[in-house]
């Protein structure tokens, strides 16, 4: 069951226009995600509409809102993902724990924010002002770290927590994100679960990516790698999430190469625990 | 802190990574350099797919140094969409004489990101 209506249930996959009709003929998707700032809500892509009428639900996930910004919140881009999530008929819209501008300019990527009581309070202000505007419930996403601020005052399983009470805003766990942090800040993933209030995620994400030099890269472009799914089977042996969808984003390999991914990921998810 | 100084942090961060300013104190030096490489090659990535042909198939082997040149020398500005940095890197090839003098709108609409 999902935590909140209509909410995704099963396997899914990041819909993408150069893979949409390898997305349609997956067998097994039980659900997909969209990118807002990829689509008009006046004009979806006929490859939604026709999963939407197959009864397939769909997901907003949004990257540009910058709620981790200290600069005032860009209420255009709230209103975008508003818009597109209520066109797309989605039960959730989604961001991330990020900021990706300031002092004027734009990063093109997702970035970190301090974990401090101040950054904190940002982020508090910044979900309650995207929720007055949005339709459907917020969930948050970890992203996938390179480097660290200084002076962290609480580990990322507290502050994410303490968002989600503050804010009522639900959770989009990833678990390659998880891993990112654990190979490149030497975080410890399990505490991040044991801190991590479960029942509030919506839905989790899993991806490829690729170890160089002991930094691990979240590509998106490459399979999905073993430490990935291990960490789905540990949150699923905690809490299982109502959801798990893979991203992939490019470098697309032959359709059964996906279809065997999303196999993986049912049989770590489906597995029957006592 | 204040929520002005975490503005200012950010701020400097991101010139760090995006406009060539000193890595911020307290942040690992190399790691700055490894997500400011990150950054570009995602721009290089996106801008690459947004361009049209005609602009890859006259630069071939050029257009990646091009790229990063231009992904150097012009960090995005707040508001600039990905479809008009990719307008802005033409209009320079073009200016600089690189490309000819095309009217076709050859952008596609709400292409990938």
């Amino acid at each position: 069951m999902s935590p909140i209506a209509g909410g995704p249930r099963g396997v899914g996959i990041g819909w993408r226009r150069e893979i949409d009709l390898t997305v349609e003929r997956l067998p097994g998707v039980d659900f997909v995600e969209a990118v807002a700032e990829d689509l008009h809500p006046g004009a979806l892509p006929a490859s939604l509409e026709t999963l939407r009428a197959r009864g397939v639900p769909v997901v907003a996930h949004a990257v540009s809102l910058s709620l981790g910004g200290a600069e005032p919140l860009r209420h255009d881009r709230v209103e975008h993902l508003a818009a597109v999530a209520d066109a797309l008929g989605a039960p959730v819209a989604s961001d991330h724990v990020a900021f990706v501008r300031a002092g004027g300019l734009e990063s093109g990527h997702l970035l970190p924010v301090p974990r401090t009581r101040e950054a904190l309070g940002v982020l508090v202000d910044n979900v309650r002002a995207a929720h007055a505007t949005l339709g459907v419930p917020l969930a948050l996403e970890n992203i996938a770290p390179l480097l660290a601020w200084p002076d962290a005052e609480m580990s990322e399983g507290a502050f994410l927590a303490e968002l989600c009470a503050r804010t009522g805003a639900w959770l989009l766990l990833d678990v390659a994100n998880l891993h990112a942090s654990a190979v490149n800040l030497g975080q410890d993933p399990e505490r991040v679960l044991d801190e991590l209030p479960l029942e509030r995620v919506v839905y989790v994400h899993a991806a490829g990516g690729v170890e160089r030099d002991g930094v691990y890269h979240d590509t998106h472009a490459h399979a999905l790698t073993r430490p990935v799914l291990d960490l789905l089977e540990a949150l699923c042996a905690r809490h299982r999430p109502p959801a798990v969808l893979l991203e992939r984003d490019d470098r697309y390999p032959p359709d059964d190469e996906l279809a065997a991914e999303l196999a993986a990921l049912r049989a770590v998810h489906a597995r029957v625990r006592v | 802190m204040s929520r002005s100084e975490l503005a200012e942090r950010q701020a400097a961060l991101l010139a760090a990574l995006v406009a060539g300013g000193p890595a911020p104190a307290g942040i690992d030096a190399s790691r700055v350099a490894l997500e400011a490489s990150a950054l570009r090659a995602k721009r290089r990535r996106v801008l690459a797919r947004l361009l049209p042909v005609e602009v890859h198939e006259r630069l071939g082997a050029d257009l990646t140094p091009r790229l990063d040149a231009w992904i150097s020398a012009n960090p995005r500005r707040t508001g600039t969409s990905m479809h008009a940095d990719a307008d802005a890197f033409v209009a320079h090839l073009r200016a600089a004489g690189v490309l000819g003098r095309g009217r076709r709108r050859w952008w596609s609409a709400w292409g990938p990101r």
